[in-house]
Formats: C-alpha cells, sequence, structure tokens
C-alpha cells in the first residue's frame, strides 16, 4: 500500500495530541492540504512572501487516506434500532417462549427494573419462519426483509456492557459507557478521510420524534476535533443546519459577499506572511460554497425514478418517511460519504424500540416502518453493484428480556446480556450465522460477541486495523476498542 | 539557587524520606494546622520499587521534575531589545540562528491583542484612539492595568480554567439533567480571578475549601471543583461508576496542577514517566473520604452527598448565637405580654407555662385532640363543635396517652404506628397541629421536597398529581407543599429540639398560595396549584399517606378548618396570646398605662421571624465519617480489589512529604485534602510552578512553552524553552502567586510585543515559529468571536453571574435532543446577549456556532481549544441567524451613531471590528459595494449596511488577532 504515515498518528508527523490542539498548530491543518492539492496554498505561499517556499503544508484531516488493510467495505450504513429492539420477536427463533408462555419461571436478568431472578414468560407476538437458501428464521414482522436473508450475516449473541439507555448508546456508538469519545463515524472518518470533500464525511439522519437520549454526544467526535464529528442531515428542508442562504438573499448575492470578502481578505493575508491560516480560512469560504450546490442535489430526490421510490416503500404513507432516509443514505454513499447513520425512533417510550408496557403495538410500529425501507435498501445497492462496498449494519443498543417487566402485559425490559445484530454488504459473508443464545433468548451462550467485537468487525472490514488505529489523547493511544487486543467477528466475514 | 531558602533542615529530612522511594501516610488524630512531617515507612519488596528506583533517576534529570533552580538569564547581543529578562532567553536563541526578532506590533494589533487576551473583547473605538495619542512612556502599561482592573477579565480567564476543570452546568448520560448550582462553583472562578485570590489560596480553595481553617461560603463554593463529572443516574455498574468519578477527580487533579497524566496509571505501570500502577492508588487515597454522587444503581443522584446548604456569611456569622439571641427576645416579648394580659384579664392569672387553647372554632371540620383511647379512634373529640368522629378515623398501635401540648397526645414510635381518616377538605384549608421530637427527619436540607421527609400530616400520592401533605426533612426542617405543579415551602432547620412547636399550613385554591407557619410565624410562602387537591383519598398522621417514612415523636391537637386562617389567628394559636384586635381593646381600656409597651412589644412579635438558617443550596464536596480503605485496582476494575494503600504521592514527585492529614476540627473531613494542597502549593514544588507559568504563556503565546500543557512529563512534547519556563515558574511565588503580576510580566515583555507577522528570516529559519521570532497570530476563540460580535454590535450585556442563560437555539439543532420541546427553555430576551460564559452549558446540547467553533468537549479536559477551520464555519457566519442578526444590530448602531453619513457608518464598522481605521481605498470599495447592493438588490439603506456589517464579521481581519 505504500502508506508512507503511519496510521494512527495524525498527518504522520507526530502522534502528539499538541498538534490537534496546540494554537497555530492546527489552525493551517485543515484545509492546507485540501488547497495544495489545487495548488492554490504553494501560489498563496511564493506570493506572500516572494522568494521562500512555506514548508509543506499539512494534509487535510479528511483527505482520503489508503487503507491500512484490504477491505471491501468504502462505506457504512448503520441502521440505529434505537431503544432495543427484541431479538427473540424478531431474529432469535426461541420455540419454547411458545410453550411457556404466561409460566413464571427461573431465569436472571438485568434491565432498567435491576436485578431479577424470575419471571413471567412472554412468547413472541409473531410466527417465525425460514427463509432463502440460509433458511434463515425471521419473524412476520419483517416480511420484506426476510426475501433478503441470503445477503445477511447475524450475529446472534451479541452482549454490551450496559442494559441502561443512556451509557448503552454511548457503548454502541463511541465504545465506551462515558461521554466523551470519538463516536465509531468519527473513527472511519479518521483513519480513512472521505473522498468528496463537499459532503461531510459522516452523517447522522435523526427521527422525527427527535434525537436519542443524550443526543449530539452519540455522533460526537470526542477528543478529536469537531471535523469528524457526526454532522445531522434532514430528510426535509435544507439538509444541513445554516446551509441554505438566509430568506431573501440569492445565489448571486451570496456569490458577491463572498467575492467582496476574498478581496478584503486576500489583501489582509498579503501582509501577513508566515500565516497560511488565513488562505485557508479564505478558501474554506469557497469550499462552503460549493458545499451549498452539492449537498442539496445530494438530498434530491426528484431524481430517483419512480420504480426505486416503490422499491424503498417512499410512496407509502407508514414507510415514506423512513424510505426516504435509507435512499438518501444510498445517495450519499454514492457520493463517498464514509458513514451514515439512519435511526430507527427518537425521543422516550414507545417514540422508539423501547417497548415496556406494549411489545406488540410498538415493534409493529416500528417494524412496519422500516421492514420495506431497508429490504429496499439492500435491494437497490444490490442491483446498483454497490452493496459489495457498502457496509449495512442493523441493529439497537441491546435487545430485550424473555420475560415481562410487569405484572401485566407484553413488555420487555432491556436485555444486553444476549441480543441479535446483523451486518450485509461489504466483507459479509452472505446467509452467515453466527452465535446463540440460551433457549430462552436471555443470554449468549457459547461464542459471545461483545459490541467491541462488532467495532473490530466494521474496521476490518472497511481496511482498518483495530487495534492499530489509535489517537493519542490523555496520555494513552486511545482506540475505538480499547487497549485491550479485539478480534473480529470472523464468522461474519467473506 | 533552591526553591527551599527558609526551609533547609525540613528539606534535609525531607530528602531521606524521597530516598526511602514510599511516602506512606497514616491517618492522624485531631491536630492543628502545623504542617507535621510523616515518619518515613519500613522499605519494603514491592514490584513497584523498581519503577520507584528509576523515579529517584529521572527526576534527576528530567526536566520538570527536578527542583526548581532560578535559571540565570543568558547574554544577548542587543540587550537593548530586551524589556524583561525573559526577553534574554528568547533573544538568545534568535541571536544564535541569526535570525532578527520580529519588530514591535503597532498599537492597533497592541491593544487588540492584549484587549482580547486579557478580557475576550476587542478594544472600543475609544480605547484604540486614546492609546493611539497616548505618548506618555507608560501608556501601554497603563492599558494593561486597566485591563487587569476590568471584571471582564476574569470571566476571560475564567473560562480557561473552566476549561480545565471540565465545567458543564449538566450531569450527561440519559437525562443530562441540570448538575445543581454548579453555576456558583463559575461564579467564583470568575471572582477568584478578578480579586486576584493567589494562586496557591485558589488551588486550596478548590481541593480543600471545606478543610480550610479560616473557610468560608466561597471556599466551599470552590470545592464544587471534586463534583464536576459526568454523573450517570443510572448505571449498570455502581461500583464502576463510582470509580469512574474518582478517576475524573484524581486526573483532573493531577493534570490542571502538576501536569502529569495520572489516568493512564490507573490500568497498569506509566509508559512513559516511572510511576508505578499502585501510585495512581495512593493519589486517590487522597480523596478517599470523598462521598460518591451516586449509591445506588437506580435512577438518582445522592443529594445529600454532593450538596450542602450554608448562609453567605458561612464561616464569619455566628447562626447559633443567632438562633439564641432570636429565643431570647422572642421569649422575653412572649413573658411580658402574657403578664400584660394576664394583668389586663385576657388569660387565667395562674403562672406557669400553660398557655391558653386559642384555636378559632369557624370553619373547623376536624380536631384530633388525642385525649382518650376508649373509642378506639383518634378522635374522640372530633369534628367539633358536634362531637362525632372524624370520617373513615383509624388508628394502628397503641400511641394514645402521650404527654401533650394540651391534655394527652398521641405519641408515635417511628415504626408502624399512625392515625389515618378520610381527607376532609379539598380547595380552600389550614392544618394546624402540635409536634415535639428529636428525630433528625427524612430526606435532607439540601432536598426539602416534603414527600422525602417523615410524614406529620400528609395526603402524599406517588407522581404528579393533586396532593399535598406536611413532613419533618432532614435536621429538622418542617416542610410542605402541593402537588401537579410541585411547589414546595419549608423551614429552617433545627426544629428536632425535644420542644413543642406548632405548625400551620394554609392553602387558598383561586390563587393558589401556600404558606408555612412554625410557632406562628410565616417561615415560607409559594404559589402553586389551583385546582381542587382530591387526588388523596386518606390523609395519614404521622407517616406519610403512602405508608412509608413513618414520624417519631409526639403529635397533638391536629385541626383541619375549611377556609385559611388569618395571621393573626395562627400567631394566637401558637402563642396562647388573645388575638390582637380583642386584646388590643382589653388592654387600652384596662391597663392604659402599659397600653403603649403592649403594643411596642406585640408589633415586635408579628414583625420577627426566625434567623434565616436556610442559606443556600451549595454543590460541594462531602467526606465520609472516616475514609474508605483504599486498595489497588487490578487492571483499574474495582472489582479486583488487591493491596490496601496510604495516601501517597509518587516517587518522581516527593522531593518532600505532604504533611500528615490531621481531621479537622469541626470533625466534616479527614485533612487529607488539605495535605495534598499544601504539598501541591508548597513553593518547594516545582511541578506545580511549571505547569502554571507555561500555561499562562500558552495563553499569551497562543502555544505552551511545553506545547502539551496537560503533560510536561516524557510523553508529552519536550519544552522548547525549558529554561524560561523554568525563570517564569520561579517568578510565581516571588510575585506572591498573583496572576495578574504574571500576566503584566509576559506581557510588558518585548517578545509579547512583537509582530505576529514573518520576516524572510525567520521564513526560512524559523518557520514553524518554535523560536518565537515572532508572535503567533491566533483565531477568536468560539466565545470571543460571539461575545465579540456582540460587542461591536453595542447589544453586549455586562451582567455576571448567576445561573446558565439560554437564548434561542435553532430548531434544527433542538430537533437533535430526545425531547425538542422540553430541552432548551429560552430564558428571556434580556439573556440573549449576555456572554457567552454564562450561556447554560448542556452537555448534550451545544450552540452550534459555539460548537461549530471549538468549544470545549466538557467531557474530557480541554487544556487547549482547537484551532480547527471547517467549512461549516463559513455556513454559520454567513448564513446563521445569530450571525445576520448581529450584523443587523450593527448597521442598527452604525445609522445611530454616524446618522446620515454613509462614509462615517463605513468606516465605524470596519474601526469596530478590526480597531483599524479603513484606507481610503477601502472605504471607496465599501462604498461602491453599498451602492450596488442598493441599486442591484433594491436593498433600503440598513439592508445594504447590515450585508456590509455580516462582510465585516466574516473577514481574517476580525476574526484573526494579529
Amino acid at each position: 500500500m505504500g502508506d508512507p504515515q503511519p496510521h494512527g498518528s495524525f498527518c504522520g508527523r507526530t502522534r502528539r495530541e499538541f498538534m490537534w490542539q496546540a494554537g497555530g498548530g492546527f489552525t493551517g491543518v485543515a484545509l492546507a492540504g485540501m488547497l495544495a492539492q489545487d495548488g492554490f496554498l504553494r501560489r498563496a505561499a511564493f506570493a506572500a512572501d516572494g522568494t521562500t517556499p512555506m514548508p509543506a503544508p499539512q494534509p487535510n484531516p479528511l483527505a482520503p487516506k489508503p487503507a491500512m488493510l484490504p477491505g471491501k467495505a468504502k462505506s457504512v450504513i448503520f441502521l440505529f434500532m434505537y431503544g432495543g429492539p427484541s431479538h427473540i420477536d424478531t431474529f432469535d427463533y426461541k420455540p419454547d417462549l411458545f410453550k411457556h408462555d404466561g409460566k413464571t419461571i427461573k431465569v436472571k436478568t438485568k434491565g432498567r427494573g435491576g436485578d431479577r431472578n424470575e419471571g413471567r414468560v412472554v412468547s413472541p407476538k409473531w410466527n417465525f419462519r425460514q427463509h432463502g437458501q440460509s433458511g434463515a428464521w425471521v419473524s412476520d414482522l419483517f416480511p420484506h426483509l426476510a426475501t433478503c436473508v441470503d445477503d445477511i450475516a447475524f450475529v446472534k449473541s451479541m452482549y454490551a456492557d450496559s442494559p441502561i439507555h443512556g451509557s448503552a448508546m454511548l457503548m454502541m456508538n463511541s465504545g465506551k459507557l462515558l461521554g466523551g469519545s470519538p463516536a465509531l463515524g468519527s473513527w472511519v472518518n479518521y483513519g480513512l478521510g472521505t473522498v468528496n470533500q463537499n459532503l461531510p464525511g459522516f452523517v447522522v439522519m435523526l427521527d422525527r420524534t427527535g434525537g436519542p437520549i443524550s443526543g449530539a454526544k452519540n455522533w460526537s467526535a470526542g477528543y478529536m476535533p469537531a471535523i469528524y464529528q457526526g454532522t445531522v442531515l434532514r430528510g426535509e428542508g435544507p439538509p444541513i443546519l445554516d446551509l441554505a442562504n438566509p430568506a431573501g438573499r440569492s445565489d448571486d448575492l451570496q456569490r458577491r459577499l463572498l467575492d467582496r470578502m476574498k478581496a478584503w481578505n486576500t489583501r489582509h493575508a498579503l501582509l501577513r506572511s508566515g500565516n497560511p491560516d488565513l488562505e485557508s480560512r479564505i478558501e474554506s469560504y469557497e469550499l462552503a460554497y460549493r458545499m451549498q450546490s452539492t449537498a442539496p442535489e445530494a438530498v434530491d430526490l426528484a431524481q430517483e425514478d419512480p420504480k426505486t421510490l416503490e422499491l424503498y416503500g417512499a410512496d407509502e404513507e407508514r414507510t415514506q418517511d423512513f424510505a426516504r432516509k435509507c435512499i438518501l443514505a444510498r445517495r450519499l454513499v454514492e457520493r463517498g460519504v464514509r458513514f451514515v447513520q439512519v435511526y430507527s425512533g427518537g425521543s422516550h417510550n414507545d417514540a422508539n424500540w423501547d417497548a415496556h408496557d406494549d411489545l406488540k403495538k410498538n415493534h409493529d410500529y416500528h417494524a412496519g416502518r422500516t421492514d420495506k425501507p431497508i429490504a429496499g435498501l439492500l435491494k437497490d445497492l444490490k442491483q446498483r453493484g454497490l452493496l459489495g462496498e457498502t457496509l449495512v449494519v442493523w441493529g439497537g443498543e441491546f435487545g430485550r428480556q424473555p420475560t415481562a417487566e410487569y405484572a401485566v402485559g407484553t413488555g420487555r425490559d432491556h436485555n444486553s446480556f444476549g441480543f441479535t445484530m446483523w451486518m450485509a454488504g461489504g466483507g459479509i459473508k452472505g446467509g452467515a450465522c453466527v452465535g446463540q443464545t440460551d433457549e430462552l433468548g436471555s443470554i449468549g451462550v457459547g461464542e459471545r460477541y461483545h459490541v467491541k467485537n462488532l467495532h473490530a468487525t466494521i474496521l476490518q472490514l472497511m481496511g482498518l486495523d483495530p487495534n492499530g488505529l489509535s489517537y493519542f489523547y490523555g496520555g494513552l493511544d486511545q482506540k475505538l476498542v480499547g487497549v485491550e487486543p479485539v478480534e473480529p467477528i470472523r464468522g461474519l466475514m467473506a | 539557587m533552591l526553591w527551599r531558602p527558609t526551609h533547609g533542615s525540613l528539606a534535609v529530612r525531607v530528602g531521606l524520606l524521597a530516598c526511602a522511594g514510599v511516602v506512606a501516610l497514616a491517618a492522624a488524630p485531631v491536630a492543628d494546622d502545623a504542617p507535621t512531617p510523616a515518619a518515613p515507612a519500613e522499605p519494603q519488596e514491592h514490584p513497584a520499587d523498581a519503577i520507584d528506583r528509576k523515579a529517584l533517576k529521572a527526576r534527576e534529570t528530567w526536566w520538570s521534575w527536578k527542583p526548581l533552580v532560578v535559571p540565570q538569564p543568558p547574554q544577548v547581543r542587543d540587550a537593548a531589545w530586551c524589556r524583561s529578562p525573559l526577553d534574554r532567553f528568547v533573544l538568545a536563541k534568535l541571536e544564535a540562528k541569526g535570525i532578527a526578532p520580529a519588530p514591535e506590533a503597532d498599537r492597533v494589533a497592541l491593544i487588540r491583542r492584549a484587549t482580547f487576551d486579557l478580557t475576550g473583547l476587542p478594544p472600543t473605538p475609544q480605547e484604540v484612539a486614546d492609546f493611539i495619542a497616548d505618548t506618555r512612556p507608560d501608556a501601554y502599561e497603563r492599558v494593561l492595568d486597566r485591563l487587569l482592573a476590568s471584571p471582564r477579565y476574569g470571566e476571560k480567564w475564567g473560562r480557561f480554567w473552566l476549561d480545565l476543570v471540565r465545567y458543564a452546568d449538566t450531569n450527561g448520560f440519559e437525562r443530562d439533567s441540570d448538575k445543581p448550582a454548579a453555576w456558583r462553583y463559575r461564579d467564583w472562578v470568575v471572582q477568584a480571578l478578578n480579586d486576584d485570590k493567589p494562586y496557591d489560596r485558589f488551588v486550596q480553595e478548590q481541593l480543600a475549601g471545606d478543610e480550610l481553617p479560616d473557610r468560608d461560603f466561597g471556599t466551599l463554593v470552590a470545592t464544587g471543583y471534586y463534583r464536576l463529572g459526568m454523573w450517570d443516574d443510572e448505571v449498570p455498574d455502581l461500583a464502576q461508576a463510582q470509580a469512574d468519578d474518582m478517576d475524573g477527580i484524581v486526573d483532573v487533579t493531577a493534570r490542571t496542577f502538576l501536569g502529569v497524566p495520572m489516568g493512564c496509571v490507573r490500568c497498569h505501570d506509566h509508559k512513559g514517566d516511572p510511576i508505578p500502577h499502585r501510585d495512581y492508588y495512593r493519589f486517590t487515597a487522597w480523596f478517599a473520604g470523598v462521598k460518591p454522587y451516586k449509591t445506588s444503581p437506580f435512577n438518582s443522584i445522592a443529594a445529600e452527598n454532593v450538596m450542602r446548604s450554608a448562609r453567605t456569611d458561612f464561616g464569619r456569622a455566628d447562626p447559633e448565637a443567632e438562633r439564641r439571641a432570636f429565643r431570647d427576645e422572642r421569649a422575653g416579648l412572649l413573658r411580658d405580654l402574657h403578664a400584660i394580659e394576664r394583668e389586663a384579664g385576657l388569660e387565667p392569672t395562674a403562672e406557669g407555662d400553660a398557655i391558653v387553647d386559642r384555636a378559632p372554632a369557624e370553619g373547623l371540620v376536624t380536631h384530633l385532640a388525642f385525649e382518650d383511647a376508649k373509642t378506639g379512634t383518634a378522635a374522640n373529640r372530633a369534628n367539633a363543635p358536634d362531637g362525632t368522629p372524624a370520617a373513615g378515623a383509624k388508628v394502628r398501635d397503641a400511641g394514645f396517652g402521650a404527654e401533650g401540648c394540651f391534655g394527652k397526645a398521641f405519641g408515635f414510635d417511628g415504626g408502624d404506628d399512625r392515625v389515618e381518616l378520610d381527607r376532609p377538605v379539598q380547595d380552600d384549608f389550614t392544618v394546624g397541629f402540635w409536634f415535639r421530637t428529636t428525630d433528625i427527619g427524612g430526606g435532607s436540607e439540601n432536598d426539602t421536597r416534603w414527600f422525602l421527609g417523615k410524614g406529620l400530616v400528609d395526603g402524599e400520592v406517588p407522581g404528579i398529581v393533586d396532593d399535598w401533605g406536611i413532613s419533618l426533612v432532614g435536621h429538622g426542617v418542617v416542610a410542605a407543599g402541593t402537588g401537579a405543579p410541585e411547589t414546595f415551602v419549608a423551614s429552617g432547620p433545627g426544629h428536632n429540639d425535644g420542644a413543642w412547636h406548632h405548625v400551620a399550613f394554609t392553602r387558598t385554591r383561586r390563587t393558589g398560595d401556600i404558606a408555612l407557619w412554625v410557632d406562628g410565624m410565616r417561615v415560607a410562602t409559594a404559589t402553586g396549584s389551583r385546582r381542587a387537591l382530591v387526588t388523596p383519598k386518606r390523609i395519614a398522621v404521622g407517616s406519610l399517606q403512602n405508608d412509608i417514612h413513618p414520624f417519631a415523636g409526639t403529635i397533638d391537637e391536629v385541626r383541619i378548618w375549611n377556609r385559611p386562617l388569618a395571621d393573626d389567628e395562627i400567631r394566637a394559636m401558637a402563642t396562647g396570646l388573645a388575638p390582637a384586635a380583642a386584646a388590643g381593646a382589653a388592654v387600652e381600656s384596662r391597663l392604659p398605662a402599659r397600653a403603649a409597651e403592649w403594643r411596642t412589644k406585640r408589633d415586635r412579635l408579628a414583625a420577627m421571624t426566625p434567623p434565616d438558617d436556610k442559606g443556600e443550596s451549595l454543590l460541594v464536596v462531602r467526606e465520609e465519617a472516616a475514609p474508605r480503605e483504599t486498595r489497588v485496582f487490578t487492571r483499574g476494575s474495582p472489582h479486583a480489589p488487591a493491596e490496601a494503600v496510604e495516601p501517597g504521592v509518587p516517587a518522581i514527585a516527593a522531593w518532600f512529604a505532604p504533611e500528615t492529614p490531621a481531621v479537622r476540627p469541626h470533625g466534616e473531613s479527614s485533612g487529607r485534602r488539605l495535605a495534598l494542597a499544601r504539598w501541591i502549593t508548597d513553593p518547594r514544588n516545582g511541578r506545580t510552578l511549571r505547569t502554571l507559568a507555561n500555561r499562562l504563556w500558552q495563553q499569551h503565546f497562543a502555544q505552551g512553552l511545553c506545547p502539551t500543557p496537560n503533560d510536561l512529563g516524557k510523553l508529552g512534547e519536550p519544552a522548547t524553552h525549558p529554561e524560561l519556563l523554568d525563570w517564569l515558574a520561579c517568578q510565581v511565588p516571588a510575585n506572591g502567586w498573583s496572576l495578574k503580576k504574571m500576566h503584566r510580566l509576559l506581557m510588558t515583555s518585548s517578545a509579547y510585543r512583537m509582530s505576529s507577522v514573518a520576516g524572510p528570516d525567520a521564513l526560512a529559519k524559523d518557520a514553524p515559529n518554535d523560536l518565537l521570532s515572532r508572535q503567533r497570530m491566533r483565531r477568536l476563540t468560539a466565545e470571543e468571536l460571539r461575545d465579540g460580535m456582540l460587542a461591536c454590535a453595542g447589544t453586549l450585556s455586562t451582567e455576571a453571574g448567576g445561573p446558565g442563560v439560554r437564548p434561542p437555539m435553532p430548531a434544527e439543532v433542538l430537533a437533535t435532543s430526545s425531547r425538542p420541546e422540553e430541552v432548551w427553555p429560552v430564558t428571556p430576551k434580556e439573556t440573549w446577549t449576555r456572554r457567552s460564559l454564562y450561556i447554560h452549558l448542556k452537555r448534550s446540547l451545544q450552540h452550534p456556532l459555539l460548537g461549530v467553533f471549538d468549544l470545549a468537549d466538557v467531557d474530557g479536559m480541554c487544556p487547549v481549544r482547537f484551532q480547527t477551520v471547517q467549512p461549516t464555519q463559513a455556513l454559520s457566519m454567513l448564513n446563521g441567524a445569530l450571525t445576520n442578526e448581529l450584523a443587523a444590530d450593527l448597521a442598527d448602531r452604525l445609522l445611530r451613531e454616524r446618522p446620515g453619513d454613509l462614509r462615517g457608518q463605513l468606516q465605524l464598522g470596519r474601526v469596530l471590528t478590526s480597531g483599524r481605521a479603513p484606507t481610503r481605498l477601502e472605504l471607496d470599495e465599501a462604498d461602491a459595494f453599498i451602492h450596488e447592493l442598493r441599486t442591484k438588490d433594491g436593498m433600503d439603506e440598513r439592508q445594504a449596511l447590515a450585508s456590509y456589517c455580516l462582510v465585516l464579521f466574516n473577514l481574517n481581519e476580525f476574526l484573526a488577532i494579529d
């Protein structure tokens, strides 16, 4: 690969965090490399004092970087089923649960209600059937997705460190129970950069009802600079905050404002040699201006043909919202966005998959809104030849318990001892299935896979060494997967 | 010269101690404040010993651990350039490379740089003009003195400090709820800096403000330092969460004050500096008494562990003496008034303590007198006057027959004793009764929601419902309230003194007013629900209605009226004095000689309110009765405890030992933190001084002399000018630890005053500017950017302090919250233009403009702000609502201040935003630009000017400091 820069180092110059933090150290960095690509900075630097070349500009932190390892995937679409979908009502078929429905049995659980040693079994509220060549079990919640199982690989023995939303969300998104660490999408962009400088490299789409709990902490760049943080993209209206001109300002006027600024800024910079940040800032306005025209095009669904819209369910009331987001996700990865995260569910209680009270109502609602769009996404990626380089990840922050949370009703409490996630696309062995839970689906047994294994798998498939990709902060080489080496889930990988 | 001139003999002892490699300390009995050197522990075989041996060597050689010696400023050829000895260190390196230092910056650049550096705001046009016109030789020094005296100074530098200690107004995680009263810590920091509190004291107050012999309200607030971490209110693993919070305290303390990243040693021996794993835990042991923020895995924060109430005169006033004086005066008044009224025939003539029961009959619907157990109900005289029992009255256990205030009373044993009855009122009412107890009460005095207390007379039903109740809360506080919306009133503490106290709680439905009376004095009022309070079907006496929180003590004469009683009626009941109107007439006619005295004393009695014991609710450190044992956690896991350790500092830092902790005289803490604070701020502790000096340099030169200010160790970057750093560090104690003197020292140097423009020499030989051949240009910080725009627009509010404010937030940003409707209640408009320091810092919701300009991520420490360049910054500045509004405000200002004078307006705009008067060419260009906007775009005067102002805010000349 001939990458001259050691990975896990920033800019290949020093791994010290001060490079990011020191005043003046970073200023020129973010864009200088970008500018160097079109020779702008060199011209400007020579112009500045006429004789001396500037020191070699630092690479753009978001400039595309060669992968560390051979990786099939170039982009990730993470479909985050926020609130914790029930694995035993969706993909993890447990016939015993039907038998024991209503009976109180001994089973260890830990959820928001604390530790319990017994509970009343709630049988799955949907029937299960086997599908495809692989014979994967899928419940009737996902009739469309069931037709895609041969492209999907399941992990049925996932576990996480927390059965509480607050810390569990942070764990699934950043690998840590505490805030302050970069999100998975930040790591991917840090490691690989992005190939389209006119779009953010890490995009997040939220539910209509609001963000998940902890809001922006879920896509924060933590201790990395904000350039790596997720950008919230809206499905309707101007897609990015402040992307559109204020009301009444024409594009022509915007251009003239920019030109006025640029003229004065350029004159200002000429008198201040040795400060390349000034040129970087001038150029950042040009980049912003380009984003203003690029980003709306990327989210313009009018360019999609009706058949495609239909495939995702964009023409149906129930599915149109999530369908739009899935189509946007495809359009974004087509345009080189590295990491797209789409939330199903937001806010609190039954506005997401957190089915504490009426399991049937909750999961019918959320699965009904997402099943066809997700199936559409997989099929569309496949027909466009994009599935091979796009890694699709599905899951929530944890699963749910086989027993009821309350004395009456079908609601299930959280379960981080065992749950299911699936992946499809880039580098994934379609039809594979690894791991299992016990006969009740209460806990993973045999080979269990931690959230860190999932993260390692995603990094590995993206061509990043999960145990090598690091960022120096707080006296440590920080890694997404933590200090101890973590294996990717090999059984899923093609 | 070594920095221990006054401690010669101690230094020798210390040296011996250090050789032992281990500085173990044992808890000592109560002692005075004199430091006592610790006895050396027996040398022991330990895997850490090998590391300690390395440490003893390393500290002799590694620049930042060596004892601090004042370096001799080097010789330079151009001595005339040097205004300060510090300039010699800079110039010597430049001369060695044959680089001439940059010339002095012009006056505009200088005053703009100095003003932003010290206040975070741009200079006003007048300030710039005055400086340019001032020909006195000390004109620049005068500017510095003016800026250092400005209250804006503490706001600028306070922000820097808050970044270090990871200050936020919320706790993070699912609910991201407000960190109670955290803002007081923020205000304390600002005030301390404005007061130029010596840095050693500044550190001691934060680490051990509660343990200082001269502690006061401010020093308690300072210990909010310990409570700034992320708090998960619902945790999967309690021990882990507590250990994580402690790790935050340890790591922030070690890095902030000493520049040592201790966090890595939590799990293993340090990879860079020779610090053994064990020593992380020895350092942790200094804090082993600190109560954790959380004691249960379920959804809660242990408020009683992290809060305390204190009056603003805490430590100076003697509340006990005030209470005594109050009690004495009141007793005297009552005694005299009873005597007069007896003489006037208003009371029986018999002497004694017994008072007349003055309870009014009008509106009385329930009366539990507890005189007789025979009927088996609580209320054999219930529902006076007809004597029928209270509806549904039921008694559990036999509490009858206790000695009462009037006859017999009901004694509650704190177990399952209780009396209950059907709720007799719902709209307007008064509940009155007497109680006597030594029970401390439930909950804590910091959280006086009545349903946390032990029930006196109560109708609590869980949830936000239409209920009410009266209870005894921690430390003898009487608390009451109504539900939906939950509204609370509470008395001061101390009513658990074993004496009888009368309580009355009144409620008026029409207004929602509630009032709490104790001993005939109105102690609290509030306005709550205007709904019928019908949720509780039953009410309970001696417990909460839902059968929890039983009360231990005696209750007598519980009465409920269906109307709010008048002040005079309640006072009469509690004091036994006759209602004032009737009594006044009687005294006037029967005892005219004493009528004037009677009137004066009655008025005084009516006016008396108890001393305000409630104080302010503070976020503070609190300690357990005794520090917990500290054990090494294998690989950092609290579930794998290993050997026990005592407080200590790593051998590499142990040039001298911390004093032996002594339990503080007030008995609230172990004294460990004070011992650590004194060790950190000992002038012999070179690491503290270097760390501070480096941070000050960093803020004035955009990069520290050691570029990794939180790590002066082996994993950090080497210092570019270690001797200069040592010299500066020595200046700190020499200047009495005054930060303002240090600023002056740095800013009056020739180095600081250099231009930031690189000459050809500098570009060729010192492109990265490591040698300081010129000043460093820097971008405005997020706060400087917003505050600077507000200042230019003339709308900046200078109001200081208080709870964080919430100016409007774009809907797109609110939509990222899980509670878009409730997450950001906007505060009144006059708060919108306050300095960014005062914007409520919510972990999960950042102000977009501040966020995109590299606001600190408050979950971790932020010793240096990023200075990124991102296209999203351009989008915010060009298209964002805030910038466009401020541009319009600036246009209004220009129109106001230069009416009818376009060129004057254009000129002033430029001066405001850049400090500099524009050239004629620039004015012509601006003029043409406006003309085009007016003619081509059809803008009116204000719109065109606002567009010009938007351009000005986007210019590098505004965003960058020369």
